[in-house]
Order: C-alpha cells, then structure tokens, then sequence
C-alpha cells in the first residue's frame, strides 16, 4: 500500500475540484499525496456511513467545500436529511466536517479544513478544522499537508 | 347596503357588482335587470358553478318587454308592479335564463328596485333576481333587498360610461406605481394624480378638479400633497375653509352657489389651527400639518358650484376631492357625478393607504436594522393604540392581549352602554367562515380581583361553540357591514341569539375589515338599551383601526421576508462572482511565479541544454497552458454571472421599462450563437456526468431581437438544463419556424423536473423548484424570471413545459416587422 498522504476533496465546482487535485498531486511530484474528489454531499455521507474511510482506507485529511449541493440531479436522488432540508447548501461543508469529527472518534484521527471563498467572520468553523480561503491560500494549504506528512502519526495504521 | 355592492375597487361594470352580492349569499346566480329599453341588462353568474353564460348585451325594446314579461309573470308575478319582493317558484321550461351547465334553480328571490335619473326621477323600474335550489333564507333575503337599494345607483353610474371610466382611469393610472417591489417616489405620485385630475375635470365637465391628500411620512415634499388639473381655481380662501370643513367632518360638502356658501358658512372658514388636532390624528406625523394652498385666484365667474368629497379609510379622512363648476346659474352636481367622484376618492383611498403603509415600513425597516431591531418604534403610530417592540411583535404575539385590550377600552370610551365588549377572529382557513376562537374579551362582571387577574380574564383563547359562531358575526362577516339587534328577546326571523352573558339585552357587531377582506368581528353588548348609529360608528372606527393594524403588521411582515430573501440572494451572488474569480485569480498568480521561475532557468543557461531542463520546461509549459485555460473559463463564467446579476438588477424594478435594441438576427449568427453557447456548457461540466449538448438548427428566417440579450437568454435556458440534467442525459437546442413568421427556439432536457403546477411560478422572482436547492450549488431563481422579461420586451414569448422528467423551454422570437 502506498504511503502517500491520502486527502478527500469535497468540491462540487468540477473546474476547481479538477485543478486542486491537480495541484496537490503536483506538490509532491513523487506521489506524496493522494487527493480524491467527492462532488456532493450525499455521497460523502453515504461513503463515511459506509465505511469506505475506515481502517486501512482512512483518510489522512479532509479538505471541505462549504457550500456544496446533497446530491446530483438523478430520478433517484437520496432525499434529503431533515438537517439539510433545514440547513440548506450553505453550510454542506461544516455538516461534513462535523460528521467526520465524530466518525473517527480514536486516534490517529484525520485532519479537517475547509477550503472556501466564504470569509471566515461568516461561517462557523468547527472545532479542531482549519479554515482557509481559497484566494491566495494555496501555498499554506500546500504547507498544511507538508506538515501532515511529516507527522508519522498521520501514517494509516499497519503502516 | 351601498357598500356591499362598491366594495369592489375599480369598478368595471355591474356584473362584478352581481356577483360580489351573490357571494354574500348562498344563491347560485344573482341577475340584475334594468328593465328600461335602452339600458343594458346584465346577468352575472357565481363564478364556480358556471350558471349563466350570458354576460351583458343590449336589450332591444322588444326583448326589453319579453324579459320584464318573464320576470314578472313567470318569476314574481306581479312583485314588480307592486314594488314589494317576491319568492317565486320556478318551473322547468319557463325561466329566461341559460342553465346549461348547471342544475336547475328551484326558487327565485326577485326585489324590485326604481332607478333614477340624474335629477332623482323615477324612471324605468329594475330587479334583483337571485336563484336558489331551495327556499331562500331570511338573511339572504335581507342582503337582496339592502342589494336593491344600491344598484340604482350603480345604474346610474353606470348608464354613463363616461363617467365610469374616470373611475376606471384612475385605478389603472395608480396601478401603475408599483408598491410592491419599491415604493412609487413623489414624483410617480404627484403626475399620476395631476392625470387624475385631469380627468375627472374632463369627465365631469368640471372648471376646475383638486386633489389633496395627507403626505406619506419620511418623504422631502409638502405635508400636503396638492394636485390640481391647472385650470383656473377659486379663492385661496374660500377653499381652505371649505375644504378644512370637508376634511374635519369627513363627509361630502356641496354647495350649489359658492359665493352664497362662503358667506354662510363664515364660521365653518375658521383659521386652520383650529383643526390642527384633527389634522395632526390624520396624517400621522407627529407635528401640526400646513395646507399648502395654491396662489392662484378665481377670476371671473359669476356662479361657483363647488363639491368636494373626503378620502377616506374607515373613519379617518385622508384628504379631498374636489371639483369646481363655473356656470350662469346655481346648480347641483348630478347624482352620477357625485357617485363618480366617490368612487374616485374611494380607489384613492385604497391606493394611499397603499402608499402610506409602504412608506412607513420603509422607516420601519430601516430603524430596526439600523437598531439592531430593539428599536423601539411607533408601529401603530397611525392606529394610536400603543407603542410596540417591533422585534417582539413580529417574533411572538407577547403584545397582542394589550393592543385588543386598548382597543377595547377605547371602544369603551366611546360607547359607554358597551357594558361587554369582545373581539373574534375569523379562521381565514375555514371554508365556512367559522370563527376560530374569541381572542379578547371585557366585561364589567369581570372587573373584579387584582390587574393579573382581570387581564388574565380579559384575555382569553378558546373555541366558540357552534351556536354562537353562527348567529350573528357571521352574519356580519358574510355582509362585511355593521349589523345591530336592538333586542335579544325579539331578533331579527332567521337570527339566533345566544348571547354570551345573560344580562345581555342588545347586541352591535362590527366587522374588523382589511379591504374587502374581514378578519374577525368586533362585538358590543348592551345590558339595558339599544345602541344608536353613533355607537356603531365608534365601533367602526376601533375595528377600521384594528384592521389596518393587522395588514401593516402582515406588510411588514412580508417587506421583512422580501429583505431577508434579497439579502440571501446577493450572499449567493457574491459567492458565485468570487468563487471562480478568486480560483481564476490563483491560477493567473501561478502562471506568473513559473514564468519569472523560468525566466531565470532561461537565463542560467549557457551551454547546450540538458534534456531533464527540457522536459522540465515543456511540463511547466503544459502547467501554464493549463492554468491560463482554466482561468479564462472561470473569468467567464464569473463575466456571465455579473451579466445575470446586472440585468437582474435592471429587471427588478418593475417600473422600468426593460431597454432592448432589437435588430434582425440571421440564421447563421444564431447557429454559431447557439454552437458557441453549448461549447462554453460543455467545458464546465463535469465529465463524469457525461451530458451531451446538442444542437439541431433547420432552415430559419431571421428574427427580430437583440443579440446581447439573446445571448443571456439562451446561455441561462442552457445552463440551466446542465445544471438539473441527469447524468448521460442529452441537453438538446432546437430551433423551428413558428407559424407567424417567427423562430421557435426550444432547449429540451432530462432531470430534476419541474411539475406542472410550477410553471406558473418560473416568473416569479427568487422562486426555485423544491429539489433546486439540493442538486445545485448555483442559482438564486432570477434566470427565468430573466429571461421572460427580456423575451417579453423583445415581443416574444417564453414557454416552459415540463412532462415528466423532460422539461422543454420555448422562446418564441418574432420576425423581422
């Protein structure tokens, strides 16, 4: 299994999702880093109650769109939970965050940080999750990882 | 029972008069027949049950004759010639009318009416015919005959369409300043009334017509806003004491000979300040009111017929109409000239009130904000009932006992016999008019114990029993006029009283009315005596208050809904504006860094190049290509976005016409407009989603339109089929010739679907479908409201029609004139 730090993107704008993944895996040429896309966020919810991130298949971080719609058009759209009836799209990415906050409850847990053009005065930053604005913040988003990487905790574990 | 059939505003013939009567009882069709040769007879059906398909036409004398021959022998026997009503058993094959799409009535209620000319001559007699499926009851019988007495009027009015049409004019001249969106400016206004003035000098052959009205708080112009049709006007003088007179007592002033009124009426000419209280309860602005009068002078006229008639809502007087004749010899002014002008004042009080209440919750609005809604601020400053915090007052009804009991101590005030008073409100959801609970009650039997403990009395929420939700308030609210019994132990046949206290002796209920619309009833009892007008009159003006209250608080209620979705819509529109500049901008930055990055390596060189210094240049290169790439599309997309949100600007303001310059388009700039268009859907969709955009352009002749905006049109119908289409879906845009000349254009999709009993609601502004909001990100429900208004001010149209998951939008483009 490869030891690249392995990053869950939640971005819905394919554009932008296309070329952050692009950046991060050009950050660390070598295959350092491992980004994966999830477009909404039924699916995020659906692969976290899976599972899919469990285990061997835990993500080192989760970088979080905040406003990111539940689903894709489709006739078999999952309905919508009430918490997102409620909320609404605006705040799909601090629902996620705080779902992965209490998802992975024992350490080594993955780091969290929202990824957005929302300024930070304006939403509400869970705790233990980094903010950081799109313009500009690539570099210390870039710098962020680096430092995960270095931190042999953030290794997955049987590693 | 003149109001039952003018509560209508904007009066546009007597078959609405018909049918508003025929919604106050329970009759299946309510005729109205004037039975002179050269009048017209009009037949109103009751909406629903699609009675009657006939709606108005010239009687012709022989008809004329037939249908008073019907009426009389086979309906009513001899009930108009002898002047009384008449129940008339009806039998199949002998009614004048056409049931074809309904049952047939059993029972007709025919009241006779006389009309009369202008100067009060009986002339040709009429009927009220209303058909029931059973025998009808007492208070349908009542409202018919209170009905009868109205409509000779209204014929009267109506006989004279051009007297009629002022009153038409006028509420479309109004209803043409927006109060919805924004509020009309002073200016709008001001025109809007100087045209009425005209109007009506013209309609009514008038030298002169004046309009003044109470200004709307909050606004840089006079106190009084003052329009005349510019023609020459009396003396300064005479008309501010008549008209002060007017406004004070808020009732028609008539004076057939102005010179011999100015003299008589010396004492009513007093000096303005003595009806400054007056004038300062009217306009609600907290300071004494100057009447501005004009400088101009009368000039020559020997005679001056001089009418002025008040604006008012309930009780309040918000300014005057007035006109001006100037003739040889004293005259009166007609009877249908007098009912024109009322009509007038009475579409102008509806539209002032409008106005009024907008610019107040503009005040409102902006010292909550500016407060951090703790402001404590004069909503019912105009209703002078109490100081309320406005937070509080829209977030719960903490407020509400003491409003209805202010209001109910005021009518205490005013109404001493009113030994108990309460106020119900009307279940607006129940089909049947029930009343949902009594909201308030104050009785001096429960005038005992300590403050909480009467308040707690006082105020009260529970059910009515059947009984009494049945008697006599909803009588009234079915009237929606003021209903009195002068004693419970004889009511009215037909009326059960069952009073709530014992000791009751009379009874008074007044309907707490919004427009037309009755909200509840206010209610008087008496122990001893009966109430007089003047009692009801005072009940009146506590449930007009109470009334007017209720709609400024579901107005500001709503204006508050409007900010809030506005507010939302430009936090949306901020978003999708930076989102892609922002990312566009990083990109941009980097494209920069690795040019200077290889400006330097370029410059280190000095021998032959190493092949890994290559390659390394060739990968940047193909990085920045690529940055560049997807920034350009970003950019454009954050250009089409601001395009939206500039037009949605412009579009907003319903008052504004929509600028176009259409110019003829050909067949290949639309087919290169429409390749161009789904090239720029393609790129910025997600390939996963695997949407195939597709055009299907046949032979098409040129069509008249303007190229910027046709751009946005179709660039928004396209995105938004990419946006709701399901994945592998086809986005298909197909052009046709349409019958008249022009070219259909039609985006066809797959997805999210838009049910059919939405279509309606596409127009609206900041209206998205139910599952919008969760498959996308992107929209604030402006695009198609867009798109309509500019296709519309292009001379087209625009048509959604959804079957299913396949939502086809057809934008119809005229041809070249």
């Amino acid at each position: 299994m490869s030891d690249a730090l392995r990053v869950v993107l939640l971005e819905d704008d394919p554009l932008q999702a296309e070329d952050h993944a692009d950046k991060i895996r050009q950050w660390h040429p070598e295959g350092g880093f491992d980004p994966e896309v999830v477009p909404t966020e039924s699916q995020f919810r659906a692969r976290l109650e899976r599972g899919d991130w469990d285990g061997a298949g835990q993500p080192d971080a989760f970088i979080l769109d905040v406003m990111v719609p539940w689903a894709a058009p489709s006739p078999r759209m999952p309905p919508p939970p009430p918490d997102v009836v409620d909320g609404g799209y605006f705040r799909a990415g601090i629902r996620c965050a705080q779902m992965v906050r209490g998802h992975f409850s024992s350490e080594p847990r993955p780091a969290i940080a929202l990824l957005t053009v929302l300024d930070r005065s304006g939403i509400d930053v869970p705790p233990g999750t980094r903010y950081f604005g799109k313009e500009g913040a690539l570099n210390d988003l870039k710098r962020w990882l680096e430092s995960l990487r270095d931190r042999s905790d953030f290794r997955r574990p049987g590693l | 029972m003149l109001e039952a059939v003018l509560g209508i505003r904007g009066l546009a013939d007597l078959g609405e008069c018909a049918k508003a009567v025929a919604r106050r009882t329970s009759a299946m069709g309510v005729c109205v027949w004037e039975l002179a040769p050269t009048h017209q007879a009009h037949i109103a059906p009751v909406g629903e049950r699609k009675l009657a398909v006939l709606a108005s036409w010239f009687v012709s004398g022989r008809r004329a004759w037939k249908l008073s021959r019907l009426v009389e022998g086979a309906l009513t026997g001899d009930a108009i010639l002898a002047g009384e009503p008449r129940v008339a058993q009806l039998e199949a094959g002998r009614e004048p009318l056409d049931w074809r799409e309904a049952a047939m009535p059993s029972h007709a209620y025919v009241v006779p009416f006389t009309f009369k000319d202008d100067n009060g001559t009986p002339g040709e007699p009429g009927a009220v015919t209303a058909y029931f499926d059973r025998s009808p009851s007492e208070t349908d019988r009542a409202i018919l005959r209170d009905a009868a007495t109205a409509f000779p009027v209204v014929f009267a009015a109506v006989a004279d369409r051009p007297a009629l049409l002022a009153v038409d004019m006028t509420a479309e001249r109004l209803g043409k300043l927006d109060m919805g969106t924004s509020v009309a400016s002073v200016e709008d206004v001001t025109a809007a009334l100087a045209d009425i003035a005209e109007q009506l000098a013209a309609r009514l052959r008038c030298q002169d017509a004046l309009i003044v009205l109470n200004q709307a708080p909050g606004r840089e112009a006079p106190d009084w806003l003052r329009v005349s049709n510019g023609a020459t006007t009396p003396t300064p003088e005479a008309d501010r004491g008549l008209l002060e007179w007017v406004l004070r007592n808020g009732s028609p002033a008539w004076f057939p000979n102005l010179r011999h009124a100015e003299k008589n009426e010396g004492a009513v000419r007093a000096r303005y300040l003595s009806v400054d209280i007056d004038v300062r309860k009217l306009t609600g602005l907290g300071a004494p009111a100057e009447l501005v009068l004009g400088a101009r002078q009368f000039r020559s006229e020997p005679v001056l017929s001089w009418l002025a008639v008040p604006i008012t809502l309930g009780t309040e007087v918000l300014g005057a109409v007035r006109c001006c004749l100037a003739v040889s010899e004293p005259t009166h002014f007609s009877e249908r000239e007098q009912w024109t002008l009322q009509l007038v004042a009475e579409v102008l009080a509806h539209f002032w009130k409008g106005w009024v209440q907008a610019g107040r919750l503009e005040g409102v609005i902006s010292q909550v904000l500016a407060l951090n809604s703790t402001a404590q601020v004069r909503l019912a400053h105009r209703v002078g009932l109490a100081e309320y915090n406005v937070a509080e007052l829209l977030s719960t009804d903490a407020n509400l006992p003491e409003l209805l009991d202010e209001a109910l101590q005021r009518v205490e005030e005013l109404v001493p016999r009113a030994t108990n008073t309460s106020i119900r409100a009307l279940d607006r959801s129940d089909p049947h008019g029930r009343f949902l609970e009594f909201v308030c009650v104050r009785s001096a039997e429960w005038r005992k114990g300590t403050e909480a403990e009467i308040r707690a009395r006082r105020y009260r929420r529970f059910e009515v029993d059947q009984p009494q939700a049945t008697s006599l308030g909803q009588l009234v609210v079915r009237r929606g006029a003021p209903l009195r019994v002068d004693s419970v132990h004889e009511p009215p046949p037909g009326l059960a009283c069952t009073p709530t206290f014992s000791s009751t002796y009379a009874m008074a209920c007044v309907p707490i009315r919004l427009g037309d619309l009755v909200l509840g009833v206010l209610d008087l009892r008496s122990t001893n005596e009966p109430f007089s007008d003047l009692d009801i009159r005072a009940g009146e003006s506590v449930a007009a208050q109470l009334g007017f209250y209720f709609g400024l608080a579901e107005a500001f209620l709503s204006q508050e809904k409007r900010l809030a979705e506005d507010q939302q819509m430009v936090e949306d529109l901020v978003h999708q504006l930076a989102s892609p500049l922002r990312a566009a901008a990083g990109a941009l930055a980097r494209v920069d860094r690795t040019l200077r990055g290889q400006d330097e390596t370029v410059a280190g060189i000095t021998g032959e190049i190493a092949e890994a210094t290559v390659t390394e240049l060739e990968a940047a290169s193909r990085r920045q290509a690529r940055d560049l790439r997807v920034a350009t599309r970003l950019v454009e997309r954050a250009a089409k976005t601001a395009r939206t949100a500039k037009l949605f600007r412009e579009l907003a303001d319903p008052r504004r016409p929509v600028a176009c310059n259409p110019i003829a388009i050909s067949e290949s700039y639309l087919k290169t407009l429409i390749r161009q268009t789904l090239d720029e859907a393609r790129l910025i969709t997600a390939k996963d989603r695997q949407l195939r955009f597709v055009p299907r352009t046949g032979r098409i002749p040129p069509v008249w339109f303007d190229p910027d905006q046709l751009e946005q049109c179709l660039g928004q119908l396209v995105d938004n089929a990419r946006k709701y289409a399901y994945t592998g879906t086809m986005v298909l845009v197909e052009t046709t010739r349409s019958g008249d000349g022009g070219v259909s254009m039609t985006v066809h999709s797959t997805g999210t679907p838009l049910a059919e009993v939405d279509v309606a609601k596409y127009k609206r502004r900041g209206w998205r479908g139910p599952d919008a909001a969760f498959v996308t990100a992107e929209g604030q429900g402006i695009g198609l409201f867009i798109v309509d208004r500019v296709v519309e001010a292009n001379g087209g149209t625009l048509v959604v029609a959804p079957a299913g998951d396949v939502t086809r939008v057809t934008v119809q483009m005229p041809r070249v004139p």
